[in-house]
């Protein structure tokens, strides 16, 4: 079992600290059961957008940025519907790149690593929204929106709203914050980004302390780092499932 | 989606491999095709002729950045999806085309499997593009492990040595052996033979065809001499002239 149950009360005591010192908050609710309208990508899934044709960039790597999917049980922990857009929507920011930060918020039955996956394989389905491009590293989030999307007026409350829609697909009751604003002002979330990956890091860092000196070359049969290599196949068996589920949309 | 058409330039070093590509990609990218440009030379000196700055993420550094989330995530799903965000990262996007560069892996072990992911993340990009475009440092296999799995056209480059001659027969046979479907073809640089016609029937006993001569050219030289890039070179130039015939047989 996780205990992210700090983790979200870190989270929300930061969205009101920064709410505090000016920066704007937006909430809505979004009703459970009304279908929710937007544009999907349908059969271009591979496409990248490129950097000429995009409008807006959040969090690319020379900015801050951060994505965490945190995982409770507890009802009473999450705003169930809601998206909260803190800082400026798509349409107010220049043009450029922006730091940027997406919490996910999600309440199960039983909050352990499954779910934690499922909130993150959530949040890549942005990635199929039309104009959407998402790529997700290390608590480290980074989306380019096209121009052509802007024009179509898609707005961060949308995509929290596309999310939460997913969310619940996969059971979870769901509260989703999407953070524009300075350098500073998103990485306030820091602290809670990096005391999650030393938590995670302990877990499994014990066991892997004495397979991280790689000295015997090439024989699988012998290399300390069969464990890791065994991780990299199984992420190579995603990426093909997932290339077969994309090419079955189709 | 597209269907990129995936071009290798092949051949033994110093047979002029960097100045075959770069010239392409100029003369593709002129045409209006969308083209990738992946330096698979761990000298990378095809950014430096492309005019792409040295300071890029290299697909090496993309490599021991996944070993280094596998050790400390664990978690398959991340690490694939991580794949997608430091493939984008190491993309140098510009005007004219989109430049990749293999770079060197300093992570000990072999990790056999991070080259698939890589490939995998390749060719699911390459789709954005009408042509890949491989500078090869050495054959065709470094492509096939490293980059795509499989290739439509192979430049072998020779440059009238036997050398250069017994290393295209070799790429050739490991074309053949590895089962690739992709065309491959000659070009002769540094040529001095003034008749094209001459140099095709040479080429008439190793079976491959001639796809194009490229002459010395003293601009290029020039050129290279004060740092310019392929795209500083006047359109008359006689390498790109040459390059615009062999184009159009990766088409």
């Amino acid at each position: 079992m996780l205990d992210h149950d700090r983790f979200i009360l870190e989270c929300r005591a930061i969205a009101e600290k920064l709410s505090r010192e000016g920066l704007e908050v937006r909430r809505f609710q979004v009703p459970p059961e009304t279908p929710f309208a937007v544009t999907l990508k349908g059969d271009n899934r591979c496409a990248i957008i490129g950097a000429a044709d995009t409008a807006v960039e959040l969090g690319h790597p020379i900015t801050a940025s951060f994505c965490l999917g945190l995982v409770t049980e507890r009802k009473d922990l999450i705003a169930e519907g809601q998206v909260a857009v803190i800082g400026q929507e798509l349409e107010e920011l220049l043009p450029g790149r922006h730091s940027f930060a997406l919490i996910v918020l999600a309440q199960v039955a039983n909050p352990g690593e499954a779910a934690t996956r499922a909130v993150m394989t959530s949040i890549y389905s942005l990635d199929l929204l039309a104009g959407c491009m998402v790529r997700i590293a290390s608590n480290r989030i980074w989306i380019r929106i096209s121009q052509e999307a802007l024009d179509r007026r898609l707005t961060l409350k949308d995509m929290g709203a596309f999310l939460l829609s997913e969310l619940k697909k996969h059971g979870f009751a769901a509260e989703i914050i999407l953070l524009t604003g300075t350098t500073e002002q998103v990485s306030e979330i820091r602290s809670v980004a990096e005391e999650m990956a030393e938590e995670r890091s302990i877990r499994y860092g014990e066991a892997l302390v004495e397979k991280m000196a790689c000295e015997t070359g090439l024989d699988c049969d012998d290399c300390p780092e069969t464990d890791t290599c065994r991780i990299l196949k199984n992420a190579v068996a995603v990426k093909k499932r997932k290339r077969g589920a994309n090419q079955g949309n189709r | 989606m597209k269907n990129a058409r995936i071009v290798a330039v092949c051949g033994k070093g110093g047979v002029g491999k960097t100045v075959m590509s770069g010239v392409l990609v100029r003369v593709l990218s002129e045409e209006g095709a969308r083209v990738l440009a992946v330096d698979a030379d761990p000298a990378m000196g095809l950014s430096y002729f492309l005019g792409v700055p040295a300071s890029i993420k290299t697909l090496g550094k993309v490599r021991e950045d996944l070993i280094s989330t596998a050790r400390a995530r664990r978690d398959p799903d991340e690490v694939a999806g991580a794949t997608d965000y430091l493939l984008l990262e190491a993309l140098r996007e510009t005007e004219k085309f989109d430049f990749l560069a293999m770079g060197r892996s300093q992570t000990r072990g072999c990790f056999c499997p991070v080259n698939s992911l890589l490939k995998a993340s390749i060719e699911k990009l390459a789709q954005n593009y009408d042509y890949v475009l491989v500078d090869a440092e050495a054959g065709v296999e470094q492509i096939n492990r490293e980059v795509m799995s499989d290739m439509d056209r192979i430049v072998v480059l020779v440059d009238g040595s036997q050398r250069s001659l017994r290393s295209m027969e070799l790429i050739q046979q490991m074309a053949e052996d590895m089962h690739l479907k992709a065309r491959v073809g000659v070009v002769m640089n540094r040529s001095k033979e003034s008749d094209d016609n001459g140099l095709a029937k040479d080429m008439v006993p190793f079976k491959i065809p001639l796809w194009g001569v490229m002459r010395e050219d003293e601009e290029l030289r020039r050129n290279d001499a004060v740092g310019k890039s392929v795209f500083d070179l006047p359109p008359d130039s006689p390498v790109l002239q040459s390059a615009r015939k062999a184009a159009r047989f990766l088409a």
